[in-house]
């Protein structure tokens, strides 16, 4: 070595024509390798952005899905039901007691009458008070329908019937996968990227480098562009 | 000795210093590509998980509380129609005979009155069908059954330990990320700096940052 400053420029040489041709096939192959290792990370980035929303929208839609269902359940099965309930006893107790009624005498009979349309009474007021007590929800043996109640509640919000959180969840499970292949197609083009840094430290081996780096580089790139048709 | 790098060593023979920092150029290349493909693979992975924790939690919700109003109106109207029977008895009991004759009449209409009402209560409670006109989701909530809840709850666990895993494994791999960036501007110093003392400096600081990030990318992946 000299005892020169190693970093002093050395003075220039005029590059042999053969290695000049190298040189920029080598300033090819890194600026591609960068270019289609962008493309492929800029591509991934914006998949995994729409899956992320995705992932969001899925959630979102289930939490609507769980209020309206739940708030349904309860509107039916606590609000209305009861009052629904109410009038069943009533009804009912009213029936047996004017079929009790109709083999009694006297004070009794009357009694069972009177008691008979106490009830009746009650039943009539109540059910002013739900839907779900209405003729339209009348059973034939009794009682009312909650499920049919149930079921026209719920078709009030028709939207939040067609809500299937489940879509939105596996479209995002496949973009987050697109991504994700995606990214790991910049690792050939990274080992184009190496080859061809390698190509400038061993000048001797630099066509073969320059050649395993092309192979990756153009592997990379087809990887890319399948990746974009088939998935 | 006098050496010339671009043609001095066989037709352009590099120094041992040009050598390693176009080495560590190239394997840092290779590294960030790995380590970003740990990180987007971690990332897509504890998301999921994060969101089927999320989902998993509506579900133990929901089933919950769409499951509770039908049970306790059943349990509601079966104890009014058993109460009926009862209170009827208990009035024929503690009646004298003046009042014997019409309480008994009534415990019979009572009785009569309360075997309907389990049935009728029964029936208004029931499960719907799938020919009910009810959607199937919510069927599906109004038959949520605690056991299987406990086994929602589980899956819900597992799901947010392994969002926490994979987040973990993807703060690790943003680590070695950061430190193969600091590789590539300690590289990119060197490159300028030359092969005096402070270049050297910079390349070896290179080396142990990018053996750094390489160690710590692999210590994500046992995650």
């Amino acid at each position: 070595m000299s005892d020169e400053d190693p970093r002093e420029s050395p003075p220039e040489r005029a590059t042999p024509p053969e290695r000049e041709g190298t040189d920029t096939w080598v300033a090819i192959l890194l600026a591609s390798a960068a270019v289609v290792a962008a493309a492929l990370g800029g591509r991934a980035a914006l998949l995994s952005d729409r899956g992320s929303d995705t992932y969001t929208a899925a959630i979102r839609q289930h939490a609507q899905q769980a209020a309206s269902t739940v708030e349904n359940i309860r509107y039916v099965y606590d609000d209305e039901a009861g009052f629904a309930l109410r009038v069943t006893i009533s009804e009912v107790r009213a029936e047996a007691l004017r079929e009790e009624a109709r083999g009694a005498r006297g004070l009794v009979r009357t009694a069972l009458l009177e008691e008979a349309r106490a009830q009746e009474q009650v039943a009539e007021i109540v059910s002013g008070a739900s839907l779900a007590a209405t003729d339209e929800y009348r059973l034939e043996d009794g009682g009312y329908d909650l499920a049919a109640r149930l079921a026209d509640v719920a078709a009030e919000n028709p939207d939040l019937l067609e809500v299937d959180p489940d879509a939105p969840e596996e479209e995002a499970f496949e973009l987050a996968r697109h991504a994700s292949i995606a990214i790991s197609a910049t690792v050939p083009v990274s080992l184009a990227f190496m080859f061809g840094a390698l190509s400038q430290a061993y000048p001797s081996r630099r066509r073969w480098f320059l050649y395993a780096g092309s192979a990756f580089l153009v592997g990379g790139f087809i990887f890319g562009v399948v990746l974009e048709v088939v998935l | 000795m006098d050496l010339d790098v671009e043609t001095g060593l066989g037709g352009g023979e590099k120094t041992a210093f040009q050598r390693w920092l176009a080495v560590l150029v190239g394997v840092a290349a290779v590294a960030a590509a790995l380590i970003a493909t740990l990180e987007a693979d971690a990332d897509r992975r504890e998301e999921h998980a994060f969101v089927r924790g999320s989902r998993l939690s509506l579900d133990i919700f929901e089933g919950i509380a769409g499951a509770g109003p039908r049970t306790s109106l059943q349990a509601r109207g079966l104890e009014q129609a058993l109460s009926l029977n009862v209170e009827a008895t208990a009035r024929v009991a503690g009646s004298g005979p003046e009042l014997f004759d019409l309480q008994a009449a009534r415990a019979a209409a009572e009785s009569k009155a309360s075997d309907r009402l389990i049935q009728i209560v029964e029936r208004m409670t029931a499960l719907p069908g799938p020919d009910s006109g009810v959607d199937p989701h919510t069927r599906e909530i109004l038959a949520a059954d605690p056991v299987i809840l406990t086994e929602v709850v589980l899956e819900q666990n597992a799901q947010v330990d392994s969002a926490e895993r994979f987040g973990t494994r993807q703060d690790r791999a943003i680590f070695a990320l950061s430190l193969v960036a600091i590789t590539a501007v300690l590289l990119g110093l060197a490159g300028v700096m030359g092969e005096g003392r402070p270049g050297r400096v910079a390349l070896i600081v290179a080396a142990i940052s990018l053996a750094a990030a390489l160690g710590w990318g692999a210590a994500a992946l046992p995650l």
